[in-house]
């Protein structure tokens, strides 16, 4: 069964004013348990309001949200537990930090849960860990820390309160690629430990590419279709003509296509592409 | 004593140092040391380095934001050393910039008023604000959107409205400060082609700082930062050949070199840097043919 599961929502924004805007238009759209789900799409064509329905920050005007097959949207008092259990970490995170030390601002979300002293220490510690902050960072200022560091210190402030579903909005936006890699790489680690579903938003397609099981692709409020990476980026012209790209590894990989050199549409890495040219080319 | 062939640079940095006042200044890092660089008239120039590498401090600095506590800066020659408020002020309208979050930069509810901020508080007169406006919005092609209201704008387009902005003042430089992070694929082609097209047409000087390599690769000269010092700098091909140094702070070189280093780790012998999806495609062709040829 799906972990959480959209059933034909449709959410628009200012209904019956003149700047009514449909944001999302009979989405459907599940999401496994221990799989990583990537959603992409053009600015404006949905994925931020999609997002919000999934720990119901957005109630739908139609349509279900479902976390385990129950609807979160029937019993209004109990969308505070759905909230603990979908972790939502929105664009430029860092901007919510606010406590004195990196250590109490990872805490605020388990203790309003309500944990004992030594959980919350233990969570900390353990969120810290996924997002490679280190020990003698957990007591400096939020605020001292460079905006790479400050971004892993909001995502841990999420993950130490172990959600079953993480949803995150463009986690690696304007980081360096080993910081990319590293907050992504954390994601992975999460997922394999707590079997979590995680949705993330991205442009960024080889990020796409490397870490998601499958994609979503929005096109104007609607999902446009849905498959593995390679599937996904397989369907090159549609992806252009919604203002996306395929990753650099499928560009080179079409390039070499065309001048004879077979290359199978399941390669979507530079890493995987690198692996299979040097089989084919028998380099040693 | 310079030559009498060689230009004055627009930008000349001739040691910068500056660090951040904190309440213990025992423990004061340098964000930006010793760096020394000319940029000139014309010149597309990308800068990279990762998150907290003194990019943007950099970038602060040549614009005239921040004040060096060491070194000089000179604008066409001129130190800015020593300079009253009002030349700093003059001084500061030849570099404008464009930073990363298109919704932190836009201040007025409509486009064309957006635009107008600028030359407004440079108190030029209306009828001349009108032109620069007018002429900003085609430079950017977003002339339809004048009377938009720039929340109803994509990211992409908002920041062409930011470039807008800067264009209508005038400045002979522009910084554009990880422009294109928060956008999707088109949306960064589109700042990109912009400020290309700037550059080619007008001759405006561009500053990128970027972690896209693919960005890079169409500067004339590329810069490398790391721990606020000034590692590596060359054309894009001189800069990407450097692949171990890039990797070793947080950087990446361009796909099609990433791909062909990965193959020479295991056992190829291809040239690098290659930055062009066409040549690497052709160099592995034909070495996929000498393997079919000789097995």
């Amino acid at each position: 069964m799906a972990k959480i599961e959209l059933q034909n929502v449709c959410y628009t924004y200012g209904p019956g004013t003149p700047y009514a805007k449909i944001a999302l238009k009979d989405v459907s759209l599940s999401v496994e348990a221990g799989k990583i789900t990537g959603i992409i799409g053009h600015t404006g064509s949905g994925k931020s309001t999609l997002v919000r329905m999934l720990n119901g920050l957005l109630a739908p005007d139609s349509g279900r949200v479902l976390l385990d097959g129950v609807d979160i949207n029937a019993d209004k008092k109990a969308l505070a537990s759905v909230r603990c259990r979908v972790g939502l970490v929105m664009q430029y995170p860092e901007y919510q930090l606010f406590d004195e030390t990196v250590e109490k601002d990872i805490a605020f979300g388990p203790r309003n849960m309500g944990l004992s002293s030594e959980d919350i220490a233990a969570r900390v510690r353990e969120a810290a860990g996924f997002t490679g902050l280190s020990e003698e960072i957990l007591s400096k200022s939020p605020f001292d820390l460079s905006g790479g560091q400050k971004r892993r210190v909001a995502i841990a402030g999420i993950l130490a309160m172990k959600p079953e579903v993480l949803v995150l909005d463009e986690p690696a936006a304007g980081l360096d690629p080993k910081g990319r890699r590293e907050i992504l790489g954390g994601l992975l680690r999460y997922r394999d430990t707590t079997g979590a579903a995680v949705v993330i938003v991205s442009h960024n397609m080889e990020d796409m590419a490397s870490y998601a099981d499958s994609i979503v692709v929005l096109r104007q409020a609607q999902t446009a279709f849905e498959g593995t990476p390679a599937e996904v980026f397989a369907r090159r012209g549609e992806l252009e003509e919604n203002g996306l790209r395929v990753p650099d590894a499928v560009r080179i990989a079409d390039k070499l296509r065309e001048r004879g050199v077979p290359v199978p549409e399941e390669i979507c890495t530079v890493e995987a592409e690198a692996a299979y040219l040097a089989e084919l080319l028998s380099l040693k | 004593m310079p030559s009498f062939t060689e230009p004055v640079p627009l930008i000349e940095a001739r040691d910068l140092c500056y660090t951040y006042p904190d309440d213990d200044p025992s423990d004061d890092v340098p964000a930006v040391k010793n760096v020394s660089l000319k940029v000139y008239a014309g010149e597309h120039v990308a800068l990279l380095g990762h998150n907290g590498s003194g990019k943007s401090t950099l970038a602060k600095l040549l614009s005239q934001i921040l004040v060096p506590q060491s070194g000089d800066l000179l604008i066409d020659g001129k130190s800015c050393r020593d300079l009253g408020e009002n030349e700093l002020f003059d001084l500061r309208k030849n570099i404008g910039m464009v930073f990363q979050n298109p919704d932190n930069q836009l201040v007025a509810t409509v486009v064309e008023e957006d635009i107008a901020f600028g030359p407004e508080n440079l108190g030029i007169p209306s009828e001349e604000i009108r032109r620069r406006v007018d002429e900003a919005l085609d430079a950017v092609g977003m002339r339809e959107y004048a009377r938009t209201s720039p929340h109803m704008l994509s990211g992409g387009q908002k920041q062409r409205i930011a470039v807008a902005g800067i264009l209508a003042m005038m400045p002979r430089c522009i910084v554009f400060d990880e422009a294109t992070a928060m956008l999707d694929p088109s949306g960064r082609d589109e700042v990109m082609e912009t400020a290309c097209r700037l550059n080619r047409e007008r001759g405006i000087t561009i500053i990128n700082i970027t972690h896209h390599m693919a960005e890079a690769v169409r500067a004339d000269r590329v810069y490398v930062m790391h721990e606020g010092s000034m590692i590596l700098s060359g054309t894009p091909r001189e800069v990407f050949a450097h692949i171990a140094t890039l990797r070793d702070v947080a950087l990446e070189a361009p796909a099609e070199t990433e791909l062909l280093y990965s193959l020479n780790r295991l056992g190829g012998a291809f040239p690098l840097p290659v930055l062009d999806a066409d040549l690497c495609a052709d160099l592995i062709a034909q070495k996929y043919r000498e393997t079919r040829k000789n097995g």
